[in-house]
C-alpha cells in the first residue's frame, strides 16, 4: 500500500563523505552550532554536552507543570529570563471556564518568572511568528518543551527538544544532549503544479523512514533551495521530528537573507556544513517527479500516493496547524478555493500562523476567498491540530488536514480519522467533499 | 534500589503509541491542566488495549513490546503511569526520543532487546535483572541477556528518573542564587 516514491533517488552509502585518514574531519552544521553553544571548538556526532540555549521556549499548555516542577525543585524564576519565549498558542480561545483560569494561573507565572518574550492568545504560532519577527536567528541552538521547534532548522536555526526535561532548561539554562548524526537530503528540481512541498516532505519521511531517522538531523541542501522560500522550508523541517529525527535544518542562504532584510530585524553569520564533514547518509529527491500523497490514518509515515484516498467522504477540512499555516499555504489553498464553495455537509477551519500572515491574507484578498467559499477563520495559533482545540472531530468523522500527526484522537474523537496532505489537497477536498487531486481543479 | 524484579509477563505486539495504546492523552489533562503525578497516570495505563489492566497488573510484572514502543509525539505520561504501577519494561526497540523518555519516567528498561518475543509469551512468569539485563522464563525454563542501560542513565532510574536526578544535578552545580 505504501509509496514507492517517484522523486527518491537513494544514494545511500555512496555518496557518505570520504574520510581523509589521519586528518580531522570537518564538522556537520548541527556539530557547529552545538559546538559553539558548548563553548567547545569541536564536536562530533556521539558526544553528550550541556549546550546553553540562546532562547528557550515553551507554550500554554505545559507552563503550569513546568512551574510547580521548578517549585519541586526550589528554583523560583527561570536562569536567564531574557532567554526566555512564552506563548499562548494551544489554547487561544479557552473553551472552558478550568482552561480559563489555567490561562490566568499562566499569566501570574509568567509575570513572576519576569520572561523577555511573553505573547498572548492570538499572536500567533509559537514555531511561526517568532522567525518573522526576528527573535530567532540563523546559527542558534534553541531549546525548546515542543518538538515542533524544529521549525526554525528553516532560517539555519536549531531547534532541539527536551519535552517533559524541559524544566531542567529553565532552571540552568541547558540539559544533557547526545550530539545528533546529520543526514544530508540533497534536492533538485522543481514541483510540478499542484504539488505543494508538503507532499515532497511527506515523501521524503517515508522514504528515509522512522529507523533511519532516529534522533537524526535532517540537513536540506542542493539547486532546489534556491527556489524555496522560508515557507516552503518550513515544511521541510516540520515533518521529519514525526518519525523520530531530532531536528532539521537548511542552512541560511541569500534566499534567508533577502528574507530577512526584507523584515529588516537581524544580520547573521552563514553557517555550513564542512565539504569533509561526516554524514550518516545521504540521499537525493527530484523534486520534479514529485506527486501529490496523503498519510492514512493512524500515523504520519503511511504515506501514500493520493490515489489511494481518492474518493473517501469528508465531514471536516483543516488548513493550518505548525506544519502548514504560512502566506504560502494560505495562498496554495486559496487558489484552488478562488470563486467555490464547500461542498454541502462539509466545515473548513483555517488558522493562520501568525497575525502577519492573517494581516497579509487580508490584504491580499485571500480572506474574501475563504470567506465566499463558506470557510470558518479561527485565531492564528495551534488550531484544532492541538487535539482538536476550538473545533474537534466527532465520532465517525473524517477529516483532510494539514495538521502535524494524524493519531488516533489527535483532533478529537477516538473514532474520527485524520488524513494528512497539502494545502491545496485539503482545498481541493472541501470543494468536492471527498479527497480530491487538486491537479483536477487546476486547468 | 532492586533492580531485579520477578511478576507476570504482560506481551504487546509492535508500534504502540504514547498516546492512544499507552495512556490516552486527553485523560493526561485535569481541569485543562496535564497531570504527571504517577498515582493518578497509573489508573490509565493500557486500558484502550486492556481495560482493566491497572487493576490486574502487579508491582514487579515486565511489559514486553515489539518494535518502536512508544511511537508517537513523546509525552512522557504513560511511562510515569507505568512506573507508578511498579512495572519494568522490555522492548525489541523504542524511538530514541522515547528512551530518554523512559530513563525521565524512572522506570527500569531494557529498550533494545531484538529477539525478546522469541522467549516469552503473554502470561509467563519471569525474573528480570535490569541492572545485567538477565531474563529468566520461570515458565519455560528459558534465559535470555540483553544490553543493560549505561550506568549513567541507571543512576537517573535509581534516584527515581529526571526531577530528583536534575535536584542533585542543581545542587551539584551550586546554582545556589536562583534557588529561595
Amino acid at each position: 500500500m505504501i509509496l514507492s516514491c517517484p522523486g527518491s533517488e537513494p544514494v545511500l552509502g555512496s555518496i557518505i563523505s570520504i574520510v581523509y585518514m589521519g586528518f580531522a574531519m570537518g564538522m556537520t552544521l548541527t556539530e557547529k552550532i552545538m559546538a559553539r553553544a558548548s563553548g567547545r571548538n569541536e564536536l562530533r556526532a556521539g558526544h553528550i554536552v550541556y549546550p546553553q540555549a540562546d532562547l528557550a521556549t515553551i507554550h500554554d499548555l505545559y507552563v503550569v507543570e513546568a512551574d510547580r516542577q521548578l517549585t519541586e525543585l526550589g528554583v523560583e524564576r527561570p536562569w536567564d529570563p531574557e532567554r526566555v519565549f512564552v506563548c499562548f498558542d494551544h489554547d487561544t480561545i479557552p473553551q472552558t471556564v478550568a482552561v480559563a483560569n489555567r490561562a490566568r494561573q499562566i499569566r501570574e507565572i509568567v509575570k513572576r518568572w519576569g520572561v523577555k518574550y511573553f505573547f498572548g492568545p492570538g499572536r500567533g504560532q509559537g514555531h511561526v511568528f517568532p522567525m518573522e519577527i526576528g527573535i530567532v536567528k540563523p546559527g542558534e541552538c534553541v531549546l525548546a518543551y515542543d518538538i515542533h521547534v524544529t521549525n526554525y532548522g528553516a532560517i539555519g536555526c536549531l531547534g532541539l527538544a527536551l519535552v517533559f526535561e524541559f524544566p531542567a532548561v529553565l532552571a540552568t539554562g541547558s540539559h544533557w544532549l547526545k550530539v545528533p548524526e546529520t543526514i544530508r537530503i540533497d534536492l533538485s528540481g522543481k514541483l510540478p503544479r499542484g504539488v505543494g512541498i508538503r507532499d515532497a516532505a511527506a515523501c521524503i519521511i517515508h522514504e528515509i523512514g522512522p529507523d533511519a531517522a532516529d534522533y537524526r538531523v535532517f540537513e536540506y541542501t542542493g539547486e532546489a533551495l534556491a527556489h524555496l522560500g522560508v515557507d516552503a522550508r518550513v515544511k521541510l523541517c516540520n515533518l521529519p521530528i514525526e518519525i523520530g529525527a531530532k531536528s532539521a535544518i537548511v542552512p541560511a542562504d541569500d534566499v534567508v537573507a533577502e528574507w530577512i532584510n526584507e523584515r529588516n530585524i537581524n544580520s547573521f553569520e552563514a553557517i555550513h556544513s564542512d565539504p569533509d564533514a561526516e554524514f550518516a547518509e545521504t540521499y537525493a529527491f527530484n523534486l520534479s517527479k514529485m506527486e501529490p500523497t496523503v498519510a492514512l490514518p493512524p500515523r504520519p509515515e503511511n504515506v501514500a500516493p493520493l490515489g489511494e484516498a481518492i474518493g473517501v467522504p469528508i465531514h471536516a477540512a483543516y488548513l493550518g496547524s505548525c506544519a502548514a499555516d504560512q502566506y504560502e499555504d494560505m495562498a496554495e489553498a486559496a487558489e484552488i478555493l478562488r470563486g467555490k464553495k464547500l461542498a454541502p455537509g462539509v466545515r473548513m477551519i483555517v488558522t493562520p500562523g501568525s497575525q502577519e500572515v492573517l494581516t497579509r491574507c487580508v490584504e491580499d484578498g485571500l480572506m474574501d476567498v475563504f470567506c465566499e467559499a463558506g470557510a470558518m477563520v479561527g485565531p492564528p495559533g495551534c488550531g484544532p491540530c492541538a487535539i482538536g482545540r476550538g473545533g474537534p472531530l466527532a465520532d465517525g468523522e473524517t477529516c483532510i488536514a494539514t495538521v502535524t500527526r494524524n493519531d488516533v484522537g489527535r483532533m478529537g474523537s477516538r473514532e474520527a480519522r485524520i488524513y494528512l496532505a497539502s494545502a491545496a489537497t485539503v482545498a481541493a477536498s472541501s470543494v468536492k467533499g471527498e479527497i480530491a487531486d487538486p491537479r483536477d481543479f487546476l486547468a | 534500589m532492586d533492580w531485579t524484579m520477578q511478576g507476570r509477563c504482560w506481551k504487546f505486539g509492535d508500534n504502540l503509541s504514547l498516546d492512544d495504546d499507552i495512556l490516552e492523552f486527553a485523560k493526561v489533562f485535569v481541569g485543562g491542566v496535564r497531570v504527571s503525578d504517577p498515582n493518578y497516570l497509573k489508573k490509565h495505563v493500557f486500558t484502550n488495549l486492556i481495560p482493566d489492566f491497572p487493576e490486574r497488573a502487579k508491582p514487579g510484572d515486565v511489559v514486553v513490546a515489539g518494535k518502536r514502543f512508544g511511537q508517537g509525539n513523546p509525552h512522557i505520561y504513560g511511562l510515569l503511569g507505568m512506573a507508578g504501577l511498579g512495572l519494568g519494561l522490555i522492548a525489541e526497540s523504542v524511538p530514541h526520543f522515547t528512551y530518554r523518555m523512559i530513563v525521565a519516567a524512572g522506570l527500569p528498561t531494557l529498550p533494545f532487546f531484538n529477539d525478546i518475543g522469541a522467549h516469552v509469551e503473554d502470561g509467563d512468569e519471569l525474573r528480570v535483572d535490569f541492572r545485567t539485563g538477565d531474563v529468566e522464563n520461570l515458565s519455560r525454563g528459558v534465559r535470555c541477556r540483553s544490553e543493560p542501560l549505561p550506568d549513567a542513565l541507571r543512576e537517573i532510574i535509581e534516584r527515581g528518573g529526571f526531577l530528583p536526578a536534575l535536584k542533585k544535578r542543581l545542587t551539584d552545580i551550586n546554582t545556589n542564587r536562583y534557588l529561595k
